[in-house]
C-alpha cells in the first residue's frame, strides 16, 4: 500500500519475528514463566534481562521448541512452536548456556555434523563451514580437536554452529559468559554485523552495560513476569522512580536546597559534596523551571545536568533479585 | 606429609555419604535382608552339625559382599572430585595429595567397618551350634581383612586413573580381579589347610570361593547348603603348631598391607601429577592421527560421508577412532582368544571361551548402547540435536543402526564360533544350543532400543544397564504372554518354535518400546541438561 501523493510516506508497521501470548510454564508447583506477552520485531537486537531463575532460559527453550509451554502460545516468524515445530527449527539458531560439544571431534567435523543435521547439501557444506569459521574468527583452528580449545573458543564454536544453517532468528543464552574482554567485544561486533544482515537476535545476558549499547530493545523479567518490554531509552523513563538533576552552585548550596525543596515538582533536594541533587516527582515534569527558580532566588550556579541512569541502575531499581 | 591433615577430607566424605539420597533406603533394605538372613540361619543353626557349614557360608557371603561393595564404593571417590572440579579446590588448601588419598581411604575403611559390624549379630550364630574353632575364626577374619585391603587398593587405584565414573567402576573390578584372583595375584587357595588337613573352610577348597546355593528342603523350608554337603563329618582340626598356622596368614596379611600402601602411595603421586586440567598435547594429537587413522583413509572417509548424508546420528557412532578401535579390537581379541582355546588340549576350552566372550560382548554392547545417549545428555549435545530439524525417527534409527553396525562383526564371529563348536564337538553342550544363538541375535537386534530407552529414563549408567538387561531377558516372556497359548504350544513342539517365540517376544517388546520412545521424544518429555 502506498501513501497518497503529497502526504508524508507511511512507514510500514513492524513485523513481529517472535510473539508470545499468555505464555506460561510451570515445573510442578513452581511457575517459571507467568503469563508472558512479548513481541519482538524482525531485525531487532533484543536484550533479555533478569536475575538468575527469572525465566529467561525457560522462554528461550520454549522458543527453541525444546520445551512445551504449560499454557499460552508462542510463534516464531508466524510458526507456532508446538504445532509447527519443524518449521520453527529451520528458521532459528539456538545457543544454550552450555557448550554441547563432542570433545573428541575436530572443529570442522563438529560443524559438518550439524550441517548434515540441518540437511545442508554436501557440496555447499564445506564452504558454509569455512565461512562461519571465518566469521567467528576460528579459521585457524579448523583442524583442532574441540577438547583442546579454550572456553572462549568453544563459545565461538557454539556461535558458529548456530550460524551454520543461516537462521533468521538467533536465540542466544548468555553468549558472552566466560569470554575475556577482547573476545566479548568481538562477539558483540559479530552480533551487530548479524543484525545488519537482517537477522533477529534475542540475547540473554547479565552484562547490562553491553546490552545497553548493543540492543535496540530490551525486556526485563522477574519471577517469570514481564516487567518491561520496549526501547532501551524508554526503560529509564518508564521504570526509574523520578528524574534526577544535579546543580553545581557557587558558594554555599543551602539556599539552593531550601528554594528547590519548596517547589511542588521536587520530591527531594539534598546537598552532596558541594552539589545539589534534585529529584523530581516524575518524568513528565519540565525541568526548564529549574534555572529560572534558582536565578530568581538569587542563587548563582555554574553547572546543571541530568543524571543519566544506566541500564544496570534501572535494573537494580526495578527488580529485587528474587528467584524461584 | 599430610599437610592440613586428613580429618577434613574424612568429615566431608562421611557427610556426603550421610546425605546420599539412596543411603537411608539402602540401609533399610540391608537391615531387612539382614533380618531375613538371621531368621533363616537361626532356624538352620538348630540343626545338629550345621555350625561349621553355617560359618563357612556366612563368611563366603561376607567375602562376596566385600568384593562387590568395596570396589564399587571406592571407585568413584577421587574420579568424582576430578570430574566435578573440586579436586583442584582441595589442592588450593594446605592439604597434600597423600593427605587427600589417606583421608578418602579412611572414610572408605570406616564404611567397610560399619558394614562388617552390621554383620556381627549374624556372624555369632554359628557359635551357638558349636564346631567352630578359633583357628577357623582367625583364618576367616584374616581372609576378609586381606580381601578388604586389596579391594580398597583396587578401588583407589582405579579412581586415580580416570575421571569417567563408568570406566572407574570397570577398572576397579578388573584390578580387584587381578589382585585377588589373577594368576600373578594374591590367591586365597594358599590360605587353605592352615590345619594340615583337607577340611579347611569351604571357601578355600579348590582355590576359589565356592558359590552359595539355596534350595528348598522337602518340608518346604529354605535351607542353605554348599558343595561340601554330604561329605563325611569333619574330623577334629588338629593344629600342628602355632608358627605353622600363623606364618602363612601373617605373610598374606603383610602382602595385602604392602599392596595397599604401595597403591595409596601411587595414587597420591598420580593425583598430584594429574589434578590440573590438561588439554591433549600436540604429541598426543599427532599420535592419535598417525595410529588411529584408518589405513584406507579415503575409502573410509567416503563411506563415513555417505553414512553422514543418510543419517548423521548413525555417523556419530562411527566417527571416532575409539569406536573403530573398539569395533575391530574386540574382533581381534575374540579371534586371538579362540585361537588360543582351539590350540589347547581340552576341547571344552573353546566352548568355555565362547561363553566368556559372549559375556564380554554383552558388557561392551550394553555399555556402548547406554553410554552414548547418557554422554550426550550430560554434555547437552542431545539438546542441540533435538532443536535441529532432524526428526525423532531419524535419531532413533541412526542410534540403533550405528550400534548394530559397530557390533555386527563381533556378533557374527561369536555366533559362528558357537555354531562351529557345537557342530564340531558333539559333546560340547546341549542340542538346543542354537536356541541360544537365536536369543543372541534377538538380543543383538533389540538391545539398542532398550538401551536408548533406559538411557533416557535414568541418569545412572549402571542402573540403565541393569534395566536394559532386565527388559531384554523379560522380553521373550512378554512375547510368549502376548501370543498366548499359541506360542506355548509352539514352544512345546521343540527348538524351532521356541526360537520363533523368542524372536517374536524380543521384536514385539522392542517395537512397543520404540513407539513409546518415539512418542515421548516427540513431546520432549525427558529431563535434559
Amino acid at each position: 500500500m502506498s501513501s497518497a501523493p503529497g502526504n508524508p510516506p507511511i512507514s510500514a508497521p513492524p513485523v513481529p519475528a517472535v510473539e508470545t501470548v499468555h505464555l506460561t510454564r510451570a515445573y510442578g508447583n513452581i511457575t517459571a514463566l507467568n503469563d508472558l506477552n512479548l513481541v519482538i520485531n524482525r531485525g531487532d537486537l533484543f536484550g533479555f534481562i533478569g536475575s538468575n531463575g527469572a525465566g529467561k532460559t525457560t522462554t528461550l527453550r520454549i522458543l527453541a521448541t525444546f520445551l512445551a509451554p504449560s499454557a499460552g502460545t508462542a510463534k516464531v516468524l508466524g510458526h507456532d512452536v508446538i504445532r509447527e515445530a519443524d518449521a520453527v527449527r529451520h528458521v532459528i539458531g539456538y545457543m544454550p548456556d552450555f557448550f554441547g560439544v563432542y570433545k573428541d571431534m575436530e572443529v570442522t567435523e563438529y560443524l559438518d555434523f550439524f550441517g548434515a543435521c540441518y540437511k545442508i547439501p554436501t557440496a555447499q557444506r564445506e564452504k558454509t563451514v569455512n565461512d562461519v569459521l571465518e566469521l567467528v574468527g576460528l579459521a585457524e583452528k579448523r583442524g583442532s580437536i574441540i577438547g583442546a580449545l579454550s572456553r572462549g573458543m568453544q563459545q565461538r564454536l557454539g556461535l558458529a554452529r548456530v550460524l551454520i544453517h543461516d537462521p533468521k532468528v538467533l536465540l542466544l543464552d548468555e553468549p558472552a559468559s566466560g569470554l575475556d574482554p577482547r573476545a566479548r567485544i568481538e562477539m558483540m561486533a559479530i552480533l551487530q554485523e548479524l543484525q545488519r544482515m537482517g537477522k533477529t537476535i534475542i540475547i540473554s545476558s547479565h552484562i547490562l552495560s553491553e546490552l545497553q549499547t548493543l540492543c535496540n530493545r530490551v525486556a526485563i523479567i522477574e519471577k517469570g513476569k514481564l516487567i518491561y518490554s520496549g526501547p532501551v531509552q524508554g526503560v529509564r523513563d518508564q521504570m526509574a522512580a523520578g528524574l534526577i538533576y544535579w546543580v553545581v552552585t557557587q558558594g554555599d548550596s543551602t539556599r539552593a536546597v531550601e528554594l528547590l525543596k519548596a517547589r511542588p515538582e521536587v520530591t527531594e533536594a539534598v546537598a552532596v559534596d558541594g552539589q545539589v541533587k534534585v529529584t523530581f516527582v516524575n518524568h513528565q515534569v519540565d525541568p526548564s523551571f529549574l534555572p529560572e527558580a534558582l536565578v530568581s532566588g538569587g542563587v548563582k550556579f555554574t553547572g546543571l545536568w541530568e543524571d543519566e541512569l544506566g541500564l544496570e541502575e534501572v535494573f537494580l531499581r526495578v527488580t529485587r533479585g528474587e528467584t524461584q | 606429609m599430610f599437610g592440613g591433615g586428613v580429618w577434613p577430607v574424612v568429615q566431608r566424605e562421611l557427610r556426603a555419604t550421610a546425605r546420599w539420597p539412596l543411603g537411608p533406603w539402602l540401609r533399610a533394605g540391608g537391615a531387612l535382608c539382614g533380618v531375613a538372613v538371621f531368621c533363616v540361619l537361626a532356624d538352620t543353626a538348630t540343626q545338629v552339625g550345621m555350625g561349621l557349614e553355617l560359618f563357612e557360608n556366612i563368611h563366603i557371603l561376607l567375602l562376596w559382599l566385600i568384593c562387590a561393595l568395596v570396589p564399587a564404593l571406592t571407585a568413584d571417590c577421587l574420579a568424582r572430585e576430578r570430574r566435578e572440579g573440586t579436586l583442584g579446590l582441595l589442592f588450593m588448601t594446605p592439604l597434600t595429595a597423600p593427605g587427600i588419598v589417606v583421608g578418602k581411604t579412611m572414610a572408605q575403611v570406616l564404611r567397610a567397618v560399619m558394614l562388617w559390624l552390621a554383620m556381627v549379630p549374624i556372624l555369632t550364630l554359628p557359635f551357638l551350634n558349636g564346631g567352630v574353632t578359633w583357628a577357623d575364626v582367625v583364618v576367616c577374619l584374616v581372609a576378609e581383612l586381606c580381601a578388604a585391603m586389596l579391594c580398597l587398593a583396587a578401588g583407589m587405584l582405579a579412581s586415580t586413573l580416570t575421571d569417567n565414573r563408568a570406566l572407574a567402576f570397570i577398572l576397579a573390578f578388573l584390578l580387584m580381579g587381578i589382585f585377588i584372583g589373577g594368576p600373578a595375584g594374591y590367591r586365597f587357595s594358599e590360605l587353605k589347610n592352615p590345619f594340615g588337613s583337607s577340611y579347611g573352610p569351604g571357601l578355600w577348597r579348590g582355590g576359589y570361593p565356592n558359590p552359595v546355593f539355596f534350595a528348598a528342603s522337602p518340608n518346604g523350608r529354605v535351607i542353605m547348603w554348599n558343595r561340601s554337603m554330604g561329605r563325611p563329618a569333619r574330623p577334629p582340626a588338629v593344629v600342628r603348631s602355632v608358627p605353622a598356622f600363623v606364618t602363612p596368614l601373617a605373610v598374606k596379611l603383610t602382602i595385602a598391607a604392602i599392596v595397599l600402601l604401595i597403591t595409596l602411595r601411587f595414587a597420591g603421586w598420580r593425583i598430584e601429577k594429574s589434578w590440573q586440567d590438561k588439554i591433549p598435547s600436540k604429541r598426543q594429537q599427532s599420535l592419535v592421527r598417525r595410529y588411529c587413522t584408518p589405513l584406507f583413509a579415503r575409502w573410509f572417509a567416503d563411506h563415513l560421508r555417505r553414512t553422514k548424508e543418510w543419517n548423521p546420528i548413525a555417523w556419530l557412532q562411527q566417527y571416532s577412532w575409539k569406536a573403530r578401535v573398539s569395533k575391530w579390537g574386540l574382533c581381534l581379541l575374540f579371534v586371538l582368544l579362540e585361537c588360543a582355546a582351539i590350540d589347547g588340549s581340552q576341547p571344552y576350552h573353546l566352548a568355555a571361551t565362547v561363553t566368556f566372550l559372549l559375556a564380554v560382548l554383552a558388557a561392551a554392547y550394553t555399555y556402548a548402547g547406554v553410554n552414548g545417549f547418557l554422554q550426550e545428555r550430560r554434555s547437552g549435545a542431545l539438546e542441540l540435536i533435538l532443536v535441529s530439524p532432524i526428526s525423532v525417527k531419524e535419531i532413533i534409527v541412526g542410534r540403533v543402526w550405528g550400534l548394530w553396525k559397530q557390533f555386527l562383526p563381533s556378533v557374527l564371529l561369536l555366533v559362528a564360533s558357537d555354531f562351529a563348536v557345537h557342530t564340531m564337538i558333539p559333546d560340547a553342550g546341549s542340542n538346543w544350543f542354537w536356541v541360544i544363538d537365536v536369543e543372541i541375535i534377538a538380543i543383538y537386534l533389540t538391545l539398542p532400543v532398550f538401551a536408548t530407552f533406559c538411557a533416557l529414563h535414568v541418569r545412572n549408567l549402571f542402573l540403565a544397564a541393569a534395566l536394559t538387561w532386565m527388559a531384554l531377558l523379560a522380553a521373550p516372556f512378554a512375547g510368549i504372554m502376548f501370543i498366548g497359548m499359541f506360542a506355548v504350544r509352539l514352544a512345546a513342539v521343540g527348538p524351532p518354535s521356541l526360537c520363533l517365540a523368542i524372536l517374536v517376544g524380543n521384536l514385539f517388546s522392542a517395537g512397543l518400546v520404540l513407539e513409546y520412545l518415539n512418542r515421548n521424544l516427540q513431546k520432549r518429555n525427558y529431563a535434559f541438561h
